[in-house]
């Protein structure tokens, strides 16, 4: 499968064209990094197949590439489907520090989000980016201080890394 | 069923995992009963009796029976085992075939309980005349993406032992999938006069993401350290158990398994090689505290479906995107240290 069916694939309107695109990303997520945002819109698709296969291929997907960031950014602003932004903060925190730039959209989602593994992973995110992620300090510190207490223990480590005091 | 309370864990030490906790709520365990044969499967026995290049295979079918004096373990991740897989008849005939080599076959991210895939896939085992069994898990997970594990068992070679399977408990939340805990024992009714062995399983299927060196304190793998040590810790305590065997998923290699490389005897069994399908990463191990654990009999492998079973690239992808990891243990009790070879002198060279 080549770029533009797959990328149509996911798109369409028709759940088993999606769900065809989306089983072959699961069964090559190692040659499907260049669709990793429509895959993170995939996992929130409305049929649970397309989701779930979705959802396979980007556990394995590894980082995406650099250029895709701002459009996962866009997508913890604009979606409204947990799945989706769970997904979209999961790949930013893959790229480590380079993803420095979506701190914004992280802390959107660490303090906005009404999805509390949303909020856990958007600390995870913040962790692996470190000092480039100096500006989410404040709402890490106030995660730290009131979220829920897996929220809590990951913020408190997301600040010692953005503050450069991880071990 | 009877479950012990929370509290009566917490004489154990508390970690970063508080231990092996049942809630009966959160930890409903379905067993399935046996299912009687309606369909066809004698494709299933014919290919048993084809002459396939997999050792394990071979062990099995050149007598027609499983070896009296030894069990057959595996841990296989069935990728998103569903609906889908289940409408595939060439991947479920290949699924069923590869569970029937085995006495208890590990079994990781089943999805869509509705579908019931384990119990479609009993049906079919069954079908070609096996007398298995299964063990599920609740499904588990933070997201909306939930798994189940399932224990799927030979009833003529062991039985599994009540009341004693239980998701860990984690109020901290320091796990995606907590981990699936059952415990089994041989029947041996060749020899009813020695000690059957005993042993308890602890399936596994960590995250990806949270299992490398910058996972900090929620790695895992440090996690499912304490697990191993606490589920020990409990199983010995309550029931005199002291092998445990722990399987699956693990998503890292043999050399970075961090907290559980330093358990002392802890061992990985199978030699070193790739345990995705398309035979790039080393990710599913089968783990034992080789200083408790005598009855391991050395013999562990990883089924390459392509080369052990001679099947399709394309097939096998489409099996999963693990391959099974076996290892072969004695059926009869071994006190730590003694030489299983001398008291299993019957057991094959398979690696």
């Amino acid at each position: 499968m080549n770029r533009t069916p797959i990328l149509n694939l996911l798109a369409s309107t028709n759940e088993p064209e999606r769900l065809a695109a989306a089983e072959y990303a699961a069964s090559h997520p190692q040659l499907c990094q260049a669709w990793a945002v429509e895959l993170v819109l995939a996992a929130g698709d409305s049929s649970d197949s397309v989701a779930i296969a979705a959802t396979e291929a980007l556990e394995m997907l590894g980082p995406p590439n650099l250029h895709q960031l701002p459009r996962l950014a866009d997508v913890i602003r604009t979606s409204e489907d947990g799945e989706s932004v769970y997904w979209a903060v999961t790949l930013i925190g893959r790229l480590g520090p380079m993803a420095g730039p979506a701190t914004a959209a992280l802390v959107e989602a660490l303090s906005r989000s009404p999805y509390l593994p949303v909020q856990e992973r958007a600390a995870w995110a913040l962790s692996r980016i470190g000092t480039a992620a100096a500006d989410a300090a404040a709402a890490l510190r106030w995660a730290a201080e009131s979220g829920p207490p897996r929220l809590r223990r990951l913020a408190t480590q997301a600040l010692e890394s953005v503050r450069g005091m991880a071990a | 069923m009877r479950l012990p309370s929370t509290s009566s864990f917490l004489p154990f030490p508390l970690q970063r995992l508080a231990g092996p906790g049942l809630s009966g709520s959160g930890i409903i365990a379905l067993l399935y009963l046996i299912f009687s044969g309606q369909i066809d499967l004698s494709q299933v026995s014919s290919y048993l009796s084809l002459s396939s290049s997999t050792q394990t295979e071979q062990a099995v079918t050149t007598t027609g029976t499983k070896p009296e004096e030894s069990l057959l373990i595996a841990t296989f991740n069935i990728q998103k085992f569903g609906k889908s897989k289940l409408s595939n008849p060439q991947v479920m005939e290949q699924i069923v075939r590869i569970c029937k080599l085995f006495d208890v076959v590990a079994i990781q991210e089943v999805l869509t309980p509705e579908a019931n895939p384990i119990g479609n896939l009993l049906q079919q085992i069954n079908a070609g005349g096996g007398r298995y069994d299964a063990i599920l898990s609740t499904p588990i997970g933070r997201t909306n993406y939930r798994e189940q594990f399932a224990f799927v068992y030979d009833t003529t070679r062991v039985r599994i032992e009540p009341n004693r399977a239980y998701v860990v408990d984690d109020p901290e939340d320091r796990m995606h999938r907590e981990p699936f805990v059952a415990s089994f024992a041989a029947v041996n009714p060749a020899a009813p006069a020695r000690s059957p062995f005993t042993f308890t399983m602890i399936a596994v299927h960590t995250d990806p993401d949270e299992v490398d060196g910058r996972a900090s304190g929620d790695n895992e793998l440090n996690v499912l350290a304490d697990v191993f040590v606490n589920v020990a810790a409990w199983e010995y305590a309550r029931y005199g158990e002291d092998d445990l065997v722990i399987l699956g998923d693990f998503n890292a290699p043999r050399e970075k398994l961090f907290g559980l490389s330093r358990i002392p005897g802890l061992v990985t069994l199978a030699p070193r090689q790739a345990t995705n399908t398309v035979g790039t990463k080393e990710l599913d191990h089968i783990m034992i505290d080789s200083l408790k654990t005598a009855e391991w009999t050395n013999q562990a492998n990883v089924i390459d479906y392509v080369r052990d079973l001679q099947l399709t690239s394309e097939l096998a992808a489409a099996i999963s995107d693990h391959r099974v990891v076996w290892a072969q243990f004695s059926a009869y009790e071994v006190p730590p240290g003694g030489n299983i070879l001398a008291s299993s002198p019957s057991t094959t060279s398979r690696q």
